[in-house]
């Protein structure tokens, strides 16, 4: 675990969709992480607030999209894409519609 | 001969009550393959520029492609092609469910009807038989009913009936064609049916449609299941629907008043969450292992009871972003409106948003609406709109023409804010927030179509050619181009636009020429030279109209109006630099937006050359 980046922290909106609802309970919340954190320290926070079924529901969802204020994190680093003060992060599994 | 094709075209008059037959041409096989390339072929041959699309001389081409009713899954689409009274331009509109395999059925790989007929009919087409029967008590008659007396009437209730609605009847320029609930609904095919006096073509048959090469089409088809079962589209269709609403909402593109802002948290009333706990059933169309419709019911609040098969995406969007409030029943009620009077939900949803903006600034005032309050957040008028529009009455009248044609009425500087491209109102993504998804909404030659050429890179991530940034302006015309291009290969044999995300070329190509064993079929690259052929082929069948980049334009709201907050703040559509690269990319005239001529030699596209860029 790297969640000791800085002493700063920021608050960043989550949003889960499908599965993940079930293993989080929730739709929606706002957590801290430190200043500099990225997705990977997110999904690292997750897990240790969730324990290992957030890892594996979040795997077991083919073409899940993490998204960055709506942008698409393969886009912007992986998992080392950096998130900001009060953005916001969507799970997203899989949609098409029309 | 080929497999796949029933190589027969039926030919009906209706002014004076006859039908001739013809085979298909060998040349229109290997050059347009079927389904969208026959459409284009067809309708730029027989129709001469300038016409009235009311007029007899118009015509409304019904295609089956060569894949429906051979195995090949998601390819039971009908389509219509017909000069159209919306955009005075090219167009062609496509519906699921049964009809295009009985079409096939029956022997027929298109049906093109012209002329007028001097009393209400319907055609009946049974095998070798072709009848012109009395329609006029069928007349005013909704879309379930008028199915249903048919299929009474030719005591047979396998019978397929492809009918308009009142909407059809009354000339509203976005009256679709319905079959079995399933609407090709958009560019006002109903009208020209409408105006033909034809309230519907009914059709049942007994034949087989032949397979060319047996061993390599089940191969082909072991493929095609077998990537839909890889495909997390595929669990997510079956399971939940079309309902898109969650993508857009988190991309910021859930266009809301009129596209003047993004939705706040109401959009959470509209996930497919909430829909799917209203479902009663699921839906398929012929020959579809998707099966992404469903039957829902309301089950409380003051729309309780009512039901419909839907609705898909941009019809629960249609009634609630454009009036700006998110009344799951209402949405529902809306859709069973709409199908059940033969409206296409986008145009008639966008067109009361227009109205209920008009009404906000003061434009129109109770006296325009038949006294109806249209302020944001009174929903109940809207059931009463659409009955409205579909019968022609009152302000309805108005609202029958569409957004384009009311802003000429109004004026008032309203034209800035009707969010139409070529007279076609704009569907249910904000394109601000997806460059390549506007940009085919922009250029597309039948208005603002989003199945034209689907932005599935910007919208559901797809990275196919490659991952794209959906805020990005360079390189979005080669995008475009390659979304444009894919949908005409692939509706060739008219596989449905959902399947084509999970169907690849290769595999598509293979189910082509295993079902009708055209050598040149197996080619991929063959394929994609097709589909631009038939892009640019559509291209010139507005050219010839007088079609040219200034038609190509966005709304001005689009164009100068920043996206006021959400996940896509601050994104304008970038009309100018983003028409200029995509034509760049497709080699057109830059000035015009017209294909050059050395474009059209390229393509085989010679005999249009008297329309081509100077």
């Amino acid at each position: 675990m790297t969640m000791q980046l800085s002493d700063a922290v920021m608050l960043v909106n989550v949003l889960y969709f499908g599965h993940l609802r079930e293993v989080t309970s929730k739709d929606k919340e706002a957590v801290e992480l430190p200043s500099g954190a990225t997705v990977g320290t997110l999904i690292e926070f997750l897990e240790d607030k969730y324990g290992p079924e957030y890892r594996t529901a979040m795997d077991a969802i083919k073409g899940l999209r993490i998204l960055i204020d709506g942008r698409d994190h393969t886009l912007l680093g992986g998992m080392d894409a950096p998130l900001s003060e009060d953005c916001t992060v969507v799970f997203l599994p899989p949609i098409a519609g029309g | 001969m080929q497999g796949g094709y029933m190589n027969r075209i039926l030919r009906v008059d209706l002014s004076n009550r006859t039908w001739t037959t013809e085979e298909l041409d060998e040349k229109l096989i290997r050059d347009y393959i079927g389904g969208r390339g026959f459409g284009a072929k067809l309708l730029y041959d027989d129709l001469k520029p300038g016409i009235d699309p009311y007029s007899e001389e118009n015509e409304i081409i019904f295609i089956a492609g060569p894949l429906a009713a051979t195995g090949a899954q998601s390819c039971a689409r009908f389509e219509i092609y017909f000069k159209s009274p919306q955009t005075g331009g090219y167009f062609q509109s496509s519906g699921g469910g049964f009809f295009a395999p009985e079409m096939k059925f029956a022997g027929y790989d298109a049906i093109i009807i012209r002329g007028k007929s001097e009393k209400p009919v319907y055609l009946w087409i049974h095998d070798d038989k072709v009848e012109f029967r009395d329609g006029a008590y069928l007349w005013g008659l909704g879309l379930a009913d008028t199915e249903q007396l048919i299929r009474e009437e030719l005591n047979d209730p396998y019978v397929r009936v492809a009918a308009i609605g009142p909407a059809g009847e009354n000339l509203v320029k976005y009256a679709g064609v319905f079959s079995d609930r399933r609407a090709a609904a958009r560019g006002g095919g109903g009208a020209v049916m409408g105006s033909k006096n034809l309230k519907a073509v009914a059709v049942r048959g007994h034949q087989k449609v032949p397979i060319a090469n047996n061993d390599l089409f089940q191969q082909a088809l072991k493929a095609q299941v077998a990537t839909y079962r890889e495909n997390p589209t595929y669990e997510m269709m079956h399971t939940t629907g079309t309902q898109a609403s969650e993508l857009t909402a988190v991309l910021g593109m859930y266009p809301w008043k009129n596209f003047r802002e993004a939705p706040g948290p109401e959009w959470e009333k509209l996930q497919a969450s909430e829909f799917n706990k209203l479902r009663v059933r699921k839906m398929g169309c012929h020959n579809c292992m998707i099966r992404c419709s469903q039957i829902t019911k309301v089950l409380d609040g003051p729309y309780k009871g009512v039901w419909s098969e839907g609705p898909e995406y941009e019809t629960l969007w249609s009634f609630s972003g454009p009036i700006g409030k998110a009344e799951i029943g209402l949405t529902v009620l809306a859709d069973r409106l709409c199908d059940e009077l033969g409206l296409d939900t986008i145009s008639a949803g966008q067109s009361i948003g227009f109205a209920y903006e008009l009404y906000e600034k003061g434009v129109i005032t109770k006296e325009d609406t038949d006294g109806l309050e249209l302020v944001y957040g009174n929903i109940e008028a809207v059931p009463k709109l659409i009955e409205m529009i579909a019968h022609r009455e009152g302000f309805g009248d108005i609202l029958a023409e569409g957004t384009k044609r009311m802003a000429e009425k109004y004026n008032q500087g309203s034209e800035y804010y009707a969010i139409q491209v070529k007279g076609l109102e704009l569907p249910a993504y904000d394109p601000r927030g997806a460059k390549a998804h506007g940009l085919n909404l922009a250029t597309s030659p039948l208005g603002a179509d989003h199945n034209y050429g689907y932005g599935s890179q910007e919208l559901f991530g797809v990275p196919i050619p490659r991952p794209v940034d959906r805020f990005a302006v360079e390189g979005k015309g080669e995008i475009t181009k390659f979304n444009q291009d894919w949908a005409a290969f692939t509706e060739t044999g008219i596989l449905c636009t959902f399947a084509s995300l999970m169907t690849g070329p290769d595999v598509f190509s293979q189910l082509l020429y295993g079902a009708t064993g055209v050598e040149e079929f197996a080619d991929p690259n063959y394929m994609w030279v097709v589909g631009e052929r038939i892009v640019n082929l559509e291209r010139m069948f507005n050219a010839r109209e007088g079609f040219t980049r200034k038609d190509d334009r966005m709304p001005e709201r689009i164009v100068k109006e920043p996206l006021p907050y959400g996940p896509s703040a601050g994104q304008v559509f970038q009309e100018d630099a983003l028409l200029d690269d995509y034509y760049a990319a497709r080699g057109w005239d830059r000035v015009t937006g017209i294909p050059r001529a050395e474009k059209l030699l390229q393509l085989g596209l010679d005999f249009t050359l008297d329309y081509a860029a100077q």
